[in-house]
Protein backbone atom coordinates (compact mmCIF):
# COMPACT_ATOMS: atom_id res chain seq x y z
CA UNK A 1 0.00 0.00 0.00
CA UNK A 2 0.88 3.39 -1.23
CA UNK A 3 0.90 6.65 1.06
CA UNK A 4 1.22 10.13 0.38
CA UNK A 5 0.78 13.27 2.70
CA UNK A 6 -0.13 16.56 1.32
CA UNK A 7 0.49 20.54 3.21
CA UNK A 8 -2.90 23.18 2.70
CA UNK A 9 -0.78 25.95 1.34
CA UNK A 10 -3.20 29.27 2.60
CA UNK A 11 -2.24 32.90 0.76
CA UNK A 12 -0.88 35.52 3.10
CA UNK A 13 2.46 36.05 4.60
CA UNK A 14 4.12 33.73 7.16
CA UNK A 15 7.08 33.87 8.91
CA UNK A 16 10.74 32.72 7.88
CA UNK A 17 12.53 31.28 11.11
CA UNK A 18 16.12 31.03 10.54
CA UNK A 19 17.93 28.08 10.64
CA UNK A 20 21.42 29.81 12.58
CA UNK A 21 19.16 32.30 14.86
CA UNK A 22 15.84 32.25 17.18
CA UNK A 23 15.07 35.82 16.01
CA UNK A 24 11.64 35.89 13.62
CA UNK A 25 12.11 37.55 10.41
CA UNK A 26 9.22 39.06 8.55
CA UNK A 27 8.78 39.06 5.06
CA UNK A 28 6.29 39.38 2.43
CA UNK A 29 5.19 36.44 0.27
CA UNK A 30 2.57 38.31 -1.55
CA UNK A 31 3.32 38.15 -5.48
CA UNK A 32 4.15 41.08 -7.37
CA UNK A 33 1.55 42.87 -8.70
CA UNK A 34 -0.08 41.97 -12.10
CA UNK A 35 -0.50 44.13 -14.91
CA UNK A 36 -2.95 43.71 -17.32
CA UNK A 37 -2.09 44.11 -20.96
CA UNK A 38 -3.88 46.45 -23.06
CA UNK A 39 -6.27 45.09 -25.17
CA UNK A 40 -5.82 45.02 -28.67
CA UNK A 41 -7.96 47.75 -30.46
CA UNK A 42 -10.11 46.29 -33.53
CA UNK A 43 -10.63 48.12 -36.92
CA UNK A 44 -13.87 47.51 -39.02
CA UNK A 45 -13.04 46.27 -42.47
CA UNK A 46 -15.46 46.16 -45.00
CA UNK A 47 -15.15 42.64 -47.41
CA UNK A 48 -16.52 43.07 -50.37
CA UNK A 49 -18.09 39.39 -51.75
CA UNK A 50 -18.29 38.52 -55.25
CA UNK A 51 -20.84 36.39 -56.51
CA UNK A 52 -23.74 35.29 -54.91
CA UNK A 53 -23.86 33.74 -51.42
CA UNK A 54 -24.54 30.01 -51.21
CA UNK A 55 -27.95 28.87 -50.13
CA UNK A 56 -29.32 26.23 -48.35
CA UNK A 57 -32.08 25.74 -50.29
CA UNK A 58 -30.74 23.95 -53.89
CA UNK A 59 -32.04 25.29 -57.00
CA UNK A 60 -32.78 21.56 -58.42
CA UNK A 61 -33.52 18.32 -56.79
CA UNK A 62 -34.48 14.83 -57.98
CA UNK A 63 -37.54 13.04 -57.33
CA UNK A 64 -36.33 9.44 -56.29
CA UNK A 65 -39.37 7.81 -55.18
CA UNK A 66 -43.25 7.84 -55.66
CA UNK A 67 -45.35 7.09 -51.71
CA UNK A 68 -47.24 4.78 -53.45
CA UNK A 69 -47.66 1.01 -53.43
CA UNK A 70 -49.15 1.32 -57.02
CA UNK A 71 -46.22 3.03 -58.80
CA UNK A 72 -42.74 3.34 -58.96
CA UNK A 73 -40.59 5.88 -61.14
CA UNK A 74 -38.22 4.22 -63.58
CA UNK A 75 -36.06 7.21 -62.98
CA UNK A 76 -35.64 9.93 -60.87
CA UNK A 77 -37.66 13.40 -62.24
CA UNK A 78 -35.64 16.85 -62.20
CA UNK A 79 -37.94 19.25 -60.23
CA UNK A 80 -36.72 22.83 -60.59
CA UNK A 81 -37.10 24.91 -57.26
CA UNK A 82 -38.05 28.21 -56.62
CA UNK A 83 -38.96 30.74 -53.81
CA UNK A 84 -42.57 32.67 -54.51
CA UNK A 85 -43.52 34.92 -51.85
CA UNK A 86 -42.26 33.08 -49.37
CA UNK A 87 -43.56 29.43 -51.06
CA UNK A 88 -41.67 26.78 -52.17
CA UNK A 89 -42.19 25.93 -55.55
CA UNK A 90 -40.82 22.64 -57.28
CA UNK A 91 -41.48 22.67 -61.31
CA UNK A 92 -41.44 19.74 -63.97
CA UNK A 93 -40.78 21.61 -67.08
CA UNK A 94 -40.80 19.29 -69.24
CA UNK A 95 -44.81 19.17 -68.35
CA UNK A 96 -45.77 21.73 -66.49
CA UNK A 97 -46.15 20.33 -63.42
CA UNK A 98 -45.97 21.57 -60.37
CA UNK A 99 -45.80 21.26 -56.71
CA UNK A 100 -45.65 23.58 -53.47
CA UNK A 101 -45.70 24.09 -50.23
CA UNK A 102 -43.68 25.94 -46.84
CA UNK A 103 -40.48 23.92 -47.46
CA UNK A 104 -38.77 22.33 -49.51
CA UNK A 105 -40.11 18.76 -48.44
CA UNK A 106 -44.04 19.69 -48.47
CA UNK A 107 -44.01 21.31 -52.36
CA UNK A 108 -42.35 17.74 -53.18
CA UNK A 109 -44.48 15.90 -51.21
CA UNK A 110 -47.63 17.67 -52.98
CA UNK A 111 -45.79 17.53 -56.38
CA UNK A 112 -45.48 14.19 -55.79
CA UNK A 113 -49.12 13.43 -55.01
CA UNK A 114 -49.99 15.70 -57.45
CA UNK A 115 -48.43 13.06 -60.30
CA UNK A 116 -50.22 9.86 -59.04
CA UNK A 117 -53.07 11.75 -59.60
CA UNK A 118 -52.13 12.88 -63.20
CA UNK A 119 -51.00 9.63 -63.71
CA UNK A 120 -54.53 8.34 -62.86
CA UNK A 121 -56.32 10.38 -64.84
CA UNK A 122 -54.67 10.56 -68.12
CA UNK A 123 -54.13 6.69 -68.07
CA UNK A 124 -57.82 6.05 -67.53
CA UNK A 125 -59.92 4.32 -70.30
CA UNK A 126 -62.25 6.73 -70.69
CA UNK A 127 -59.94 9.47 -70.86
CA UNK A 128 -59.84 11.59 -74.51
CA UNK A 129 -56.56 13.52 -74.67
CA UNK A 130 -55.34 16.20 -77.06
CA UNK A 131 -52.21 16.31 -78.62
CA UNK A 132 -49.94 17.63 -75.69
CA UNK A 133 -51.73 15.78 -72.64
CA UNK A 134 -51.10 12.40 -74.87
CA UNK A 135 -47.45 14.09 -74.99
CA UNK A 136 -47.68 14.48 -71.09
CA UNK A 137 -49.35 10.91 -70.91
CA UNK A 138 -46.32 9.85 -72.72
CA UNK A 139 -43.68 11.43 -70.48
CA UNK A 140 -45.58 10.30 -67.37
CA UNK A 141 -45.11 6.54 -68.72
CA UNK A 142 -41.05 6.85 -69.03
CA UNK A 143 -40.82 8.07 -65.58
CA UNK A 144 -43.71 6.06 -63.85
CA UNK A 145 -44.88 2.38 -64.07
CA UNK A 146 -46.99 0.33 -61.67
CA UNK A 147 -46.53 -1.83 -59.70
CA UNK A 148 -46.37 -5.47 -60.32
CA UNK A 149 -47.54 -7.67 -57.45
CA UNK B 1 -53.22 35.24 -57.68
CA UNK B 2 -56.33 34.87 -56.25
CA UNK B 3 -59.22 32.07 -55.64
CA UNK B 4 -61.58 34.07 -57.32
CA UNK B 5 -59.30 34.80 -60.24
CA UNK B 6 -58.50 31.00 -60.79
CA UNK B 7 -62.48 30.73 -60.39
CA UNK B 8 -63.30 33.26 -63.10
CA UNK B 9 -61.03 32.04 -65.52
CA UNK B 10 -62.62 28.51 -64.89
CA UNK B 11 -66.10 29.90 -64.85
CA UNK B 12 -64.88 32.11 -68.43
CA UNK B 13 -63.53 29.00 -70.04
CA UNK B 14 -65.99 26.45 -68.80
CA UNK B 15 -63.70 24.44 -67.31
CA UNK B 16 -64.63 20.83 -66.08
CA UNK B 17 -63.96 20.83 -62.22
CA UNK B 18 -63.54 18.19 -59.67
CA UNK B 19 -62.76 18.37 -55.86
CA UNK B 20 -60.06 16.09 -55.02
CA UNK B 21 -56.97 16.46 -52.81
CA UNK B 22 -56.86 19.89 -54.77
CA UNK B 23 -59.17 21.57 -56.75
CA UNK B 24 -58.57 20.10 -60.12
CA UNK B 25 -59.85 21.55 -63.77
CA UNK B 26 -60.13 20.86 -67.55
CA UNK B 27 -60.76 22.10 -70.48
CA UNK B 28 -63.02 19.71 -72.89
CA UNK B 29 -62.83 20.81 -76.21
CA UNK B 30 -65.02 18.88 -78.79
CA UNK B 31 -64.91 15.67 -76.24
CA UNK B 32 -61.31 16.03 -75.90
CA UNK B 33 -59.58 17.08 -72.91
CA UNK B 34 -56.66 19.66 -73.86
CA UNK B 35 -55.43 21.65 -70.84
CA UNK B 36 -55.58 20.99 -66.92
CA UNK B 37 -54.55 23.38 -64.00
CA UNK B 38 -55.28 22.87 -60.62
CA UNK B 39 -55.31 24.88 -57.27
CA UNK B 40 -55.32 24.09 -53.46
CA UNK B 41 -58.25 24.24 -51.24
CA UNK B 42 -58.94 26.89 -49.21
CA UNK B 43 -58.96 31.01 -49.60
CA UNK B 44 -55.34 31.74 -48.14
CA UNK B 45 -53.79 28.91 -49.61
CA UNK B 46 -51.21 30.76 -52.39
CA UNK B 47 -51.34 29.80 -55.96
CA UNK B 48 -48.15 29.85 -58.13
CA UNK B 49 -49.18 32.36 -61.06
CA UNK B 50 -46.44 31.49 -63.44
CA UNK B 51 -47.17 27.67 -63.25
CA UNK B 52 -50.53 27.79 -63.57
CA UNK B 53 -50.25 30.37 -66.21
CA UNK B 54 -47.85 27.95 -68.16
CA UNK B 55 -50.29 24.53 -67.42
CA UNK B 56 -52.96 27.04 -69.46
CA UNK B 57 -50.46 27.67 -72.09
CA UNK B 58 -51.05 31.08 -72.33
CA UNK B 59 -48.36 34.53 -72.06
CA UNK B 60 -48.70 36.68 -69.14
CA UNK B 61 -50.64 39.34 -71.17
CA UNK B 62 -53.43 36.48 -72.76
CA UNK B 63 -53.14 35.41 -69.11
CA UNK B 64 -54.22 39.23 -67.84
CA UNK B 65 -56.72 39.04 -70.49
CA UNK B 66 -58.40 35.68 -68.83
CA UNK B 67 -58.75 37.29 -65.71
CA UNK B 68 -60.01 40.44 -66.90
CA UNK B 69 -62.82 40.39 -69.32
CA UNK B 70 -60.46 41.22 -72.48
CA UNK B 71 -59.71 37.62 -73.49
CA UNK B 72 -63.45 34.99 -74.61
CA UNK B 73 -63.00 31.60 -74.45
CA UNK B 74 -63.25 31.96 -78.77
CA UNK B 75 -60.03 34.16 -78.19
CA UNK B 76 -58.71 30.92 -75.87
CA UNK B 77 -59.70 28.35 -78.49
CA UNK B 78 -57.82 30.36 -81.01
CA UNK B 79 -54.83 30.77 -79.19
CA UNK B 80 -54.73 27.11 -78.35
CA UNK B 81 -55.63 26.35 -81.81
CA UNK B 82 -52.72 28.54 -82.85
CA UNK B 83 -50.37 26.75 -80.61
CA UNK B 84 -51.20 23.19 -82.24
CA UNK B 85 -52.82 21.94 -78.34
CA UNK B 86 -55.97 22.21 -80.10
CA UNK B 87 -56.40 20.16 -83.57
CA UNK B 88 -58.08 22.61 -86.04
CA UNK B 89 -60.96 21.10 -87.92
CA UNK B 90 -60.45 19.73 -91.50
CA UNK B 91 -61.83 21.65 -93.75
CA UNK B 92 -65.60 19.98 -95.49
Amino acid sequence: MATAAYELLRPGTTEIIPVMENEPIHQSLELPRQVASERPTLEPVQVLIIGTLPTVRPEHVFLGTLKDPQYRLRKPIPLDVSVQESEVVVTWSEIDEFGHGGTTGAAVDDFGQTLRELHRQLYAPEAHLGADLQRVKQVLGEYIEPRTK
Amino acid sequence: MKVHEFERIVTKLGMETRDSRDRLAWLVHEGVTVVRTRRSHGNSKYMPEHQIRQQLKVSESQFAGLISCDLTKEDYIKILTAKGIISSKPAP
